[in-house]
């Protein structure tokens, strides 16, 4: 949808087509200047005080002849002097106003009169909450975000890029990395996809993030999207690339691997062995709401020999009236659950916790009284979503949720082997995946032991001087490792 | 000459190849480094066999046999270094279909490549099938298997089309799970174990120990698969010392199951037990899982894909280096020949198929890799002469 | 897209067609005990299963079934329930009297060859008609109630481990004979009165709990069990006689063989470390002396029990202790047959060393 014009008046008439595309006309003398902008773009006072006084004020004295002069009095610094088109065009949808000394001059005058309004003032994050540490989010405008960025890694090393992506949005994507840290290829491959995109409009973030992405066909988020400062900050310092779109409040950082999705940056503020641990309950939470429901369907189905003696009474019990099986019962909970998730996510926060409440308490505790579910089941499908949402990224625990119903089909087809079949079919998929063309599943595999050791555990700070070595960043070291403190003998402590 | 002399010429002849820059056929980015030979080759020894192997190794040496272990997994390490051997004596990174087509004439060599694949092909299907009838006896003994198989073959051409990379990656976590599993789950049966039964340690005669030995051969079929993948290891000078490694890992794994298992079972309950190391796993208790023999057959499932799609990479290789199918194509026809076979052959007989793979298997490791070491070498010094 | 669809039609087939072999837990019936008897023209079998009615309550129902062959007791007791019967949670298997001393053989040949079958099954010789047994165990309410006791009393009490596997263990190993748990009802309730001792598959004899924890510190550590020592007293003008209550904390049994051909000669010796739990009011026990003077007596009294059970074992031909099987370790050749015939002859000396380690707080 590329309109090609031959001349200004032709751009102008089609834009004049618009109803808040406007023309003000200030005479001085015989000389008639226009002003055209897009009323809903600019900041009407400035323009006002900056723009329409000035050039009524100077009009008493004398005509303009260059315009040229423009620049001289005029108190903005954004002022362009171009006659190409296509920049007026862009600059003209920026908000910028396109001064016109004579009708029918080609050569003319940008002036920024852009207005920031509509934009969210609070930059509380939303959606990655943290306990401890900074509660620093990003917002809908790009210039903040860098900004932001900028008071965090104070360095003039932190490069941004900017490439224009969307035929019809041209929205501004900015490609973030530090130079000397990151690999020039993943910067290069970053760029390549980028250019390459070829969409309308860009909304957000997470939709360059799918159309970079190196395998479509999968649940898994290849990037990480993040609209934390200090996780984007955190990527960075490591050797990766950030990019955002205009308009978009969250990051994509990549390449990222699958341990990406469970490190939350409260790990790093609190003591190694609580952000250890927390970490290896996260994995855990993953793990078991990943299998803990199939594991349920294909032992009620299949394997029944190998429920304890001493369970056997209260799960047969919880079960007896259930008049489905077990794969049916399962199912109906799990979508129960993934109504209210859905449900929740779409309503107004007050009434989401309503909701809640009463999808919890109420549905689960009348079903189990209807005999439609066991209230066994009920627990497990309840923990099992409880741990699918400790995962930090909200597109990951999307993506283990959805895995969980291959998982519960192959289970109650086959019983363990099926249950195992997921697993197996998992893993190669994960092997499969790359993210950036790096693999996905390192440091597992390809096994590199030297990044194993901020996978599963977060070491202390005197272990991870160090950037991970799958990324393969210009330079290895973060900070220099603090010397082994001499041990005191034991009877001298 | 003892096996620490072997390791120790292998080095020295590695320190003279390294300096020699030769050309790898195989694209940069498809090769894996030299550590990973230990899943490959791990993965593609371990196979149903390990479930019952105890039984056939008793039949003649009784519980003597353990010294059948011993020797088999000797006489591997030699035929490991004469696999390095074959595969140095040419140019660096040629696998053994280039070999056999220089050594025989393309032809000649051509035929016996063929050869190769139909036995890698037919080890998959052997592997295939056994895993299958696990499954019938021990969990599903009423369910149609051809449903079973029709995903298992999904599952294999998975793995395989993700190509050499996903196959590795695959034996690496069967590597990883079966270490997970085998030891806590050996451990714990320690308790339940008479190791009078070991005693008197030598009374049989050498002929019935070497008559065991024939049967832990086949638990070592699989060793021959890096005559095909060797191209794909990164600097593999260095891979040799973790193929020995991994070989001497295993038969230490078959010795430690196979003194636990003749401590736990006495030789006349042994004789009647058909899968003697599932067997012991049926006296554990866990606390979710009553009977943890089990989630042991279902965990087997991930090295026992790793294992037949290890094979059938190696024969649709094979294919591509002989006839120059495309391995997709070949990889499909071999495993809708398994759901054909699987679906016409009722009730094959799988041990009388095993025994016949395992000869096979001896011919071809003890046969034809010698006789390839001797050929090979006599070319490299007729040509160096 | 077109290969994705036809994958789609195969897993859409196989789900549909693969509900053939489900067990859902609730649709089905579990066999917590089996009970064979001989009746004059066959085989009584009887099976006890669950139904869990309520939280925690449990009804038990015994199904009886006769037949004239040994084999295909579920197929027929099939047709009484409503659910099919599975043998999956099977705890304990019950051979009457007359049947375990006629031959336990295929039934226990067929628990070997089931993968469904634990390995830690128990197996019971009941005195009298085992169906009985299950008959009081049904109003327990409690579906492993035998099997239970078994497991209690190997921990806490006198019997030395067992389960399915040191069954089969004992059972096809050579040089060693099985022994099984031996019930009895008293007042109504059922008892373990004893080990029964089998030689192959058929019941020779039966021993009582106390000779039960002779055989358990023969064969492994005798943690646990308790033995009742008699003592003669000052107190003579009683005719009750006195008794010491000693719990084993812990025993070792060391064999020594001397001899291996033609008759073996076997030495035992034996470690008891004992606490002493109950003794007699006029007994003293406040100075090393009276204490080592206590542990020779009891050293030889156990020594001569030993000696006793094992002519009774050897009179018997039973061999639960696998002295057998020792003797074949320590020989080249050595043939069951040839050591059954001689194995009447055996010299066996025992020797008993016991150290009391805890004489309670008096």
């Amino acid at each position: 949808m590329k309109t090609e014009f031959k001349n200004l008046d032709q751009l102008l008439k089609l834009a004049g087509q618009s109803s808040d595309f406007k023309t003000t006309t200030i005479l001085l003398g015989k000389q008639k200047v226009n002003i055209f902008y897009y009323s809903t773009l600019i900041d009407a006072k400035w323009m006002q005080q900056h723009l329409i006084l000035v050039v009524q004020n100077r009009s008493l004295d004398s005509e303009i002849k260059e315009i040229e002069d423009i620049k001289d009095w005029i108190p903005i610094n954004d002022i362009e002097i171009t006659d190409e088109l296509t920049n007026i065009q862009s600059k003209l949808l920026k908000g910028y106003a396109l001064v016109q000394l004579n009708e029918n001059d080609q050569k003319c005058a940008l002036v920024n009169l852009a207005d920031n309004h509509g934009l969210r003032q609070n930059n509380d994050t939303e959606n990655e909450f943290s306990v401890v540490g900074p509660k620093v989010g990003f917002v809908e405008d790009l210039d903040t975000n860098i900004g932001l960025l900028r008071t965090q890694i104070n360095i003039p090393n932190l490069i941004i890029k900017e490439i224009i992506v969307g035929t019809t949005s041209k929205t501004k994507v900015a490609i973030i990395y530090i130079d000397g840290v990151t690999n020039k290829q993943h910067i290069q491959t970053f760029e390549q996809r980028l250019v390459d995109i070829d969409h309308d409009v860009v909304f957000d973030s997470s939709l360059l993030d799918q159309m970079m992405s190196d395998n479509s066909l999968t649940p898994f988020p290849l990037f990480v999207s993040t609209e934390r400062r200090d996780r984007v900050v955190y990527s960075l310092i490591n050797g990766q690339v950030a990019v955002i779109s205009d308009g978009s409040p969250y990051f994509v950082t990549g390449p990222s691997t699958l341990f990406d999705f469970f490190i939350s940056p409260e790990d790093y503020y609190l003591p190694w062995i609580l952000g250890s641990f927390f970490r290896l309950i996260r994995i855990f939470g993953v793990i078991f709401s990943l299998f803990a429901t199939s594991m349920y369907v294909a032992i009620t189905t299949f394997h029944y020999e190998v429920i304890p003696k001493d369970l056997l009474s209260p799960l047969i019990f919880s079960r007896k009236n259930v008049p489905f099986t077990p794969f049916f019962e399962v199912l109906f909970l799990e979508i129960t659950i993934e109504f209210l998730r859905e449900a929740g996510a779409r309503l107004p926060t007050k009434i989401g916790q309503t909701l809640g409440i009463v999808g919890g308490i109420v549905i689960g505790q009348a079903a189990v009284e209807a005999a439609l579910t066991s209230n066994i089941l009920l627990i497990v499908v309840a923990l099992s979503a409880l741990a699918s949402f400790t995962t930090p990224i909200y597109k990951m625990s999307n993506a283990i949720r959805f895995l969980r119903f291959p998982i519960i089909i192959l289970s109650a087809i086959f019983g363990g082997i099926g249950l195992f079949m997921g697993v197996c079919f998992l893993f190669i998929h994960l092997i499969r995946l790359k993210s950036l063309g790096s693999p996905y599943f390192v440091p597992i595999f390809p096994l590199r032991t030297m990044d194993l050791k901020d996978s599963f555990i977060r070491p202390s700070f005197q272990f991870l001087y160090k950037r991970p070595q799958y990324l393969r960043p210009n330079s290895l070291f973060r900070y220099l490792p603090k010397p082994v403190k001499q041990k005191n003998d034991l009877d001298e402590e | 000459m003892s096996i620490l002399a072997v390791v120790e010429r292998c080095l020295e002849v590695q320190f003279s190849e390294v300096f020699r820059i030769l050309k790898n056929p195989v694209d940069e980015k498809y090769l894996i480094s030299p550590f990973l030979i230990v899943p490959l080759m791990y993965v593609s020894m371990v196979m149903p066999g390990v479930l019952n192997f105890q039984r056939e190794l008793a039949e003649h040496a009784g519980y003597n046999a353990y010294i059948s272990v011993v020797l088999v997994g000797i006489s591997i390490h030699l035929i490991l270094w004469m696999i390095y051997k074959i595969l140095r004596s040419n140019q660096e990174g040629l696998d053994v279909t280039a070999i056999n087509k220089t050594c025989f004439g393309k032809i000649a060599g051509n035929i016996i490549n063929f050869a190769i694949v139909l036995y890698f092909c037919f080890g998959a299907y052997i592997k295939f099938r056994a895993y299958i009838e696990v499954i019938q006896v021990w969990v599903f003994p009423s369910v149609e298997m051809i449903i079973i198989c029709t995903l298992l073959v999904l599952l294999l051409y998975y793995t395989v089309s993700g190509g050499f990379r996903s196959v590795t990656g695959l034996s690496f976590f069967g590597l990883l799970i079966s270490i997970i599993h085998v030891i806590p789950e050996f451990s714990l049966v320690l308790p339940y174990t008479h190791p009078l039964n070991l005693m008197p340690l030598f009374n049989h005669s050498i002929t019935d120990i070497l008559l065991s030995s024939k049967s832990m051969i086949y638990q070592y079929m699989g060793l021959e698969a890096l005559l095909l993948y060797y191209p794909f290891i990164k600097s593999p000078a260095k891979s040799q010392k973790w193929a020995h490694l991994t070989v001497f890992f295993l038969t230490l794994m078959y010795l430690m199951i196979i003194i636990i298992t003749f401590m736990y079972f006495s030789e006349g309950q042994l004789r009647e037990i058909l899968w003697p190391t599932l067997y012991m796993l049926k006296i554990l208790e866990g606390p979710v899982l009553q009977r943890v023999e089990y989630l042991a057959i279902s965990m087997w499932l991930i090295k026992m894909v790793a294992n037949i799609s290890l094979f059938l990479w190696a024969a649709c290789r094979g294919m591509k280096n002989v006839f120059q199918i495309k391995p997709r194509a070949s990889l499909i026809a071999f495993l809708v020949g398994f759901l054909i076979l699987e679906y016409f052959l009722k009730d094959p007989n799988i041990f009388r198929w095993i025994e016949f793979y395992s000869d096979v298997g001896l011919y071809f490791i003890y046969g034809y890799i010698p006789i390839m070491f001797v050929v090979t070498q006599i070319r490299k010094n007729w040509n160096k002469g | 897209m077109y290969r994705r669809k036809i994958f789609l039609v195969i897993i859409l087939c196989a789900v549909l067609s693969a509900c053939a072999d489900q067990k859902i837990v609730n649709k089905i019936v579990l066999v917590s005990a089996i009970s064979f008897d001989t009746v004059s023209n066959g085989i009584k079998s009887a099976a006890l299963i669950a139904n869990f009615k309520e939280q925690g309550k449990t009804e038990l129902q015994v199904l009886h079934t006769e037949s004239i062959s040994n084999n295909g007791t579920l197929p027929r007791l099939n047709t009484r329930t409503k659910d099919p019967l599975e043998k999956g949670q099977l705890r304990m298997v019950l051979f009457g009297k007359t049947l375990a001393e006629k031959g336990t053989g295929t039934k226990i040949h067929n628990l070997l060859r089931d993968p469904k079958i634990s390995s830690r099954l128990q197996l019971g010789v009941a005195d009298g008609d085992a169906s009985e047994l299950l008959e009081i165990i049904q109003k327990s309410q409690e579906p492993f109630f035998l099997s239970d006791m078994i497991e209690q009393n190997m921990i806490n009490g006198n019997l030395p481990s067992m389960n399915l596997h040191e069954f089969l263990f004992n059972y096809y190993g050579e040089g060693r004979d099985m022994f099984l748990p031996y019930f009895k009802i008293d007042h109504g309730e059922v008892i373990i009165d004893g080990l029964a001792l089998f030689r192959s598959d058929q019941k020779i004899t039966e021993i009582s709990m106390k000779d039960a924890f002779l055989l358990k510190m023969l064969i492994q550590n005798s943690k646990n069990g308790n033995y009742m020592v008699p003592v003669e007293g000052k107190a003579s003008n009683k005719q009750v006689e006195d008794f010491i209550l000693l719990r084993s904390m812990h025993s070792k049994a060391n064999y020594i063989v001397n001899k291996v051909n033609q008759i073996p000669s076997i030495s035992i010796r034996l470690k008891l470390e004992t606490e002493l739990q109950e003794v007699p009011d006029w007994m003293v026990l406040r100075s090393e002396e009276q204490l080592t003077q206590l542990e020779k007596t009891m050293g030889s009294y156990f020594k001569t029990e030993i000696e006793k059970f094992l002519s009774l074992l050897k009179e018997n031909k039973v061999d639960p202790v696998g002295l057998g099987d020792l003797v074949r370790s320590r020989s080249k050749e050595w043939s069951a047959q040839d050591f059954e015939k001689i194995y009447q002859e055996i010299e066996t000396t025992v020797s008993v060393q016991v150290k009391i380690v805890n004489t309670g707080s008096s």
